[in-house]
């Protein structure tokens, strides 16, 4: 008798504590710290009313490979980061929930919007977006007493300082950290006017724009101003910035954190990329990743919430002044964080100007992802490292890409 | 043919054979040797790469024994607790016609770089610790080399100092150590021996830390009179600390040495002036598992994986025991209708390559093997049964159980046979305990096959990350911490995991060369 009241009322108990659970999948690494503060502070307490909970399940390993894995198996998420750069293929699999009628997409920037829809369906909501800029150590330009990069400067006069710099400090250190990625090198080839895919699809290696673009960047590297990130044992331009013994670095609103707990004495200033001597015009990227919401999910409604939530103006606030990116929100772009002069906020206010300042595209590339750019880089690692002239490595690049094109 | 000359002969090519064997094995173990020296490293990757270890050094070892010690954690697992006064010592260098200053000390507020760590709401000791009588001592006249290794003269100031963490209760009496509740309450409580306790915030300071005091935080009390006074919380991470120096300067020695120096040597960082030796020497496997915890239950996730690991390679080594050497002795012993075609059939599974066989294998454990899995409460595979159900037996297991058998002598069985035994009496009681060779052969090399494997496991168990193998999870490590250039812990990780791999084939050489001999060779 004793027990089955017992077991009664533990059973009252769970009915009465029900809840929704919302899974969520993102990237593991830093953003583990940063959604699950969010859903701790902000998400969860305001949707404790409905009975809903969102809990964040990160994916380990290669991310895009791990979601169209969770995807097809049924066990992902009911809402998703998509990556701007694989939305097109994500988008085609159907497993996506179109989100028109569902979310307003009035509140954000429009171009974030169109970064996700397709044959006019909404398939995701920006979360935030970064672009690139410079990021450049002050203490080392101090002490070769060179002028900081700034908003002025040209691809001539910008390389003058960085060479300037490394002449300065000798041997030990270089002016710029410049990997052989597209991702960082393509801001270069915009600025030009040259564009990803003409008007008839086609991508131009060949052209002469592009060829600028590609021998200022390469050449950097030749005459020792720049060197790549692989030569100080780094996986990437943000760390051998960190290491401190390199004068500049190309990198997004992203490096601040990094630079926070990495390097956390470390002087730095941001200037926007350089304008092209010919065009006068600055190219750049935008990077973005929006929430989707997976078609096959069983508490689709509870998951819109949940979306709503993490899109809301009170979250961007927080992702915004934790210095983390770039809010997608058009009414939080006038927000007083920007005039803040720590070195993280100038850094975000450049970042954020960056993204509306001449020629500037989106990441991706049609339905050809990643695959667009193995060639370019292959064409960048080979003219860097000297195994092969600009004229043989375009050519082959070219006719790489041709292939790929036509798959 | 005189004698010496053949004894000569002989030892050269000896010394040859040695010498090519020592070679060879410094090449297989040379990235494990150099992945465990850098996972000692702060900075694994330094460059130019160095094999100099301070971390090993036995005079930082014993510094860092005495800090945590004064830390009041220890001198093994270091902490930085009430009422602790850690005395550290920098040496600075000034250059002749420039002023001796003393350096900028402070305590830096840091939150812990990537990865799960990052999520946890760390108490800092900058909230709580300060930097205290910052003294200069003796000065001596020195030349060190400048940044373009000219040498120049001046001279080597040593500096004393004092990290102190002030008592937050004037109360005397019994120190008790207790957690905060898992949820943040606006008065602050303790769980005290199972029990939910108020703790008095008996003083100004105490009141001004109390949003400093996160949930789920070790925090040390006094109790008196049956009333708990809260003492402060308990640093466990680190106890960061900055010495700033002017330009020109340089540090030339301190009790530690300089986790990171930036600005020419102006700003030397120390990552953690109370670490004990496992926080200092053997910070990177401390950090594997404190810093992968179960974002659901707080608890180190690093070892569920290792016990995954553990727990489906010891099942799948008795399964495959069990099963391959019956399905063995069937096909060495008895006769049956179709035996050859079914041998066939187990060979041709050996034949077909794993990225052929996947994909239906993926889709069964997606049903969950026709609705089986639904019996147990699952509604696929997709987690650490599954790698269990798709790996009972293997059909090389059977092959070599088979072989051995065959290389038996029949007439045990016959005249088992005679005095009546059925055939599995025969098998069980005669010709089992003769095959203990074959089974140690056959659970080490399952035991080993099963811990190391990646692909399979990667593919199945993806979500929690409580369900992860420990390869998979040192691939998660990777995406976690690789992207800040943290590989000091991954490295960390992938050592813990060779160990037993390491351990099993020291203790059981043996039988790993008899494993690719012994079935091949028919007595």
């Amino acid at each position: 008798m004793k027990r089955s009241l017992l077991l009664a009322a533990a059973l009252l108990a769970g009915a009465a504590s029900a809840e929704t659970v919302v899974k969520l999948n993102g990237f593991a690494g830093a953003d583990v710290a940063i959604v699950n503060d969010l859903l701790n502070k902000i998400v969860n307490p305001a949707l404790a009313k409905d009975g809903i909970r969102a809990v964040f399940e990160p994916l380990q390993g290669d991310f895009n490979a791990a979601l169209t894995n969770a995807l097809s198996s049924g066990t992902a998420g009911d809402l998703m980061y998509i990556d701007i750069f694989v939305a097109p293929g994500f988008i085609k699999t159907g497993k996506l929930l179109p989100l028109n009628g569902k979310v307003s997409t009035k509140p954000f920037v429009p171009s974030l919007v169109k970064a996700f829809t397709d044959t006019g369906k909404v398939y995701a909501i920006a979360k935030d977006f970064n672009s690139l800029a410079i990021t450049y150590n002050k203490d080392l330009f101090d002490e070769a007493d060179v002028a900081y990069p700034n908003e002025n400067d040209t691809w001539s006069t910008f390389a003058d300082k960085l060479r300037k710099v490394k002449k300065a400090l000798g041997n030990d250190y270089y002016g710029i950290c410049l990997p052989a990625d597209f991702a960082r090198f393509g801001a270069f080839a915009f600025a030009t006017g040259w564009k990803t895919f003409d008007s008839k699809g086609n991508s131009n290696l060949l052209d002469s724009r592009f060829k600028e673009a590609f021998n200022f960047y390469t050449g950097l590297v030749k005459d020792k101003t720049a060197i790549l990130p692989s030569d100080l044992s780094q996986g990437w331009s943000g760390g051998c910035f960190g290491g401190g013994k390199v004068a500049a670095a190309i990198e997004g609103a992203w490096i601040s954190g990094f630079l926070r707990d990495n390097a956390p004495n470390l002087k730095y200033g941001t200037a926007p990329i350089p304008r092209n001597d010919k065009t006068k015009k600055r190219g750049n990227f935008i990077f973005t990743v929006g929430w989707a919401v997976n078609k096959d999910s069983k508490v689709q409604a509870a998951a819109l919430k949940v979306l709503d939530q993490l899109t809301s103006e009170k979250t961007q606030q927080f992702i915004l002044t934790e210095g983390l990116a770039i809010p997608s929100r058009t009414s939080l772009q006038s927000n007083s964080y920007f005039n803040k002069t720590t070195q993280e906020a100038m850094n975000a206010k450049v970042v954020f100007e960056g993204a509306s300042d001449g020629y500037v595209y989106g990441y991706s590339f049609k339905q050809y992802g990643g695959d667009w750019m193995t060639p370019v880089n292959a064409a960048l690692q080979a003219v860097m490292s000297g195994k092969a002239t600009t004229d043989e490595a375009l050519k082959k690049a070219q006719s790489d890409l041709n292939s790929v094109m036509k798959r | 043919m005189n004698p010496a000359h053949y004894r000569s002969r002989l030892v050269a090519r000896a010394v040859w054979v040695y010498t090519i064997l020592i070679a060879f094995s410094l090449v297989v173990l040379g990235p494990f040797l150099l992945g465990t020296l850098t996972s000692f490293k702060d900075n694994p990757l330094e460059y130019p790469p160095t094999l100099s270890l301070p971390k090993l050094d036995p005079g930082n070892m014993g510094a860092a024994y005495r800090l945590g010690v004064a830390g009041g954690g220890g001198g093994f697992f270091g902490e930085l607790q009430p009422g602790a006064e850690v005395p550290f010592e920098v040496s600075i260098f000034t250059p002749a016609g420039q002023d001796v200053v003393p350096p900028v000390v402070q305590v830096l507020r840091l939150q812990p770089g990537a990865g799960i760590g990052a999520v946890r709401d760390p108490v800092y000791a900058a909230d709580f610790a300060t930097v205290q009588d910052l003294k200069a001592g003796q000065t001596v006249s020195a030349q060190r080399p400048d940044r373009e290794g000219k040498l120049q003269d001046g001279t080597i100031t040593r500096y004393t100092l004092k990290v102190v963490y002030p008592h937050l209760t004037q109360q005397q009496g019994e120190k008790v150590r207790a957690r905060t509740p898992k949820t943040f309450t606006e008065d602050l409580e303790a769980v005290v021996g199972g029990q939910v306790v108020k703790v008095n915030l008996d003083t100004p300071e105490a009141q001004q830390q109390r949003t400093n005091v996160p949930a789920d935080t070790v925090v040390s009390l006094i109790k008196k009179d049956g009333q708990y006074y809260l003492d402060g919380p308990i640093i466990l991470d680190r106890t960061p600390l900055n010495v700033e120096l002017d330009r020109g300067q340089q540090l030339t020695d301190s009790t530690l040495p300089p986790t990171k120096v930036e600005r020419f040597g102006r700003a030397n960082f120390f990552n953690n002036i109370t670490p004990g030796i496992m926080g200092f020497t053997f910070n990177n496997y401390l950090r594997a598992f404190r810093e992968s915890v179960d974002l659901e239950t707080g608890n180190s996730i690093f070892l569920r994986w290792v016990g995954n690991s553990f727990l489906i390679a010891i099942v799948k080594v008795l399964t495959s025991i069990a099963f391959a050497s019956m399905a063995g002795y069937a096909f060495a012993r008895l006769q049956f209708p179709g035996k050859n075609l079914l041998f066939v059939l187990v060979l041709f599974t050996m034949m077909v390559p794993m990225q052929v066989t996947f994909l239906s294998n993926f889709l069964l454990l997606r049903d969950g093997l026709w609705g089986l899995s639904k019996l147990f409460g699952l509604p696929n595979f997709f987690n650490p049964w599954g790698l269990i159900v798709s790996g009972l037996v293997g059909s090389a297991q059977v092959f070599l159980m088979k072989q051995f058998f065959e290389s038996l002598p029949r007439e045990l069985d016959e005249a088992a046979a005679i005095d009546g035994a059925s055939a599995f009496q025969s098998f069980w009681y005669v010709t089992l305990p003769q095959t203990l060779p074959a089974i140690a052969t056959l659970a080490i090399t399952t035991f080993q096959g099963s811990w190391n494997d990646f692909f399979w496991p990667s593919v199945v168990v993806q979500n929690p990350a409580s369900n992860l193998t420990l390869p998979v999870g040192l691939a998660n490590f990777r995406q976690a911490y690789a992207g800040q250039g943290d590989y000091g812990l991954i490295l960390a990780g992938a050592v813990i995991s060779a160990i037993p791999i390491i351990l099993l084939f020291l203790f059981f050489q043996r039988y790993f060369v008899e494993s690719s001999v012994g079935s091949a060779v028919k007595g």
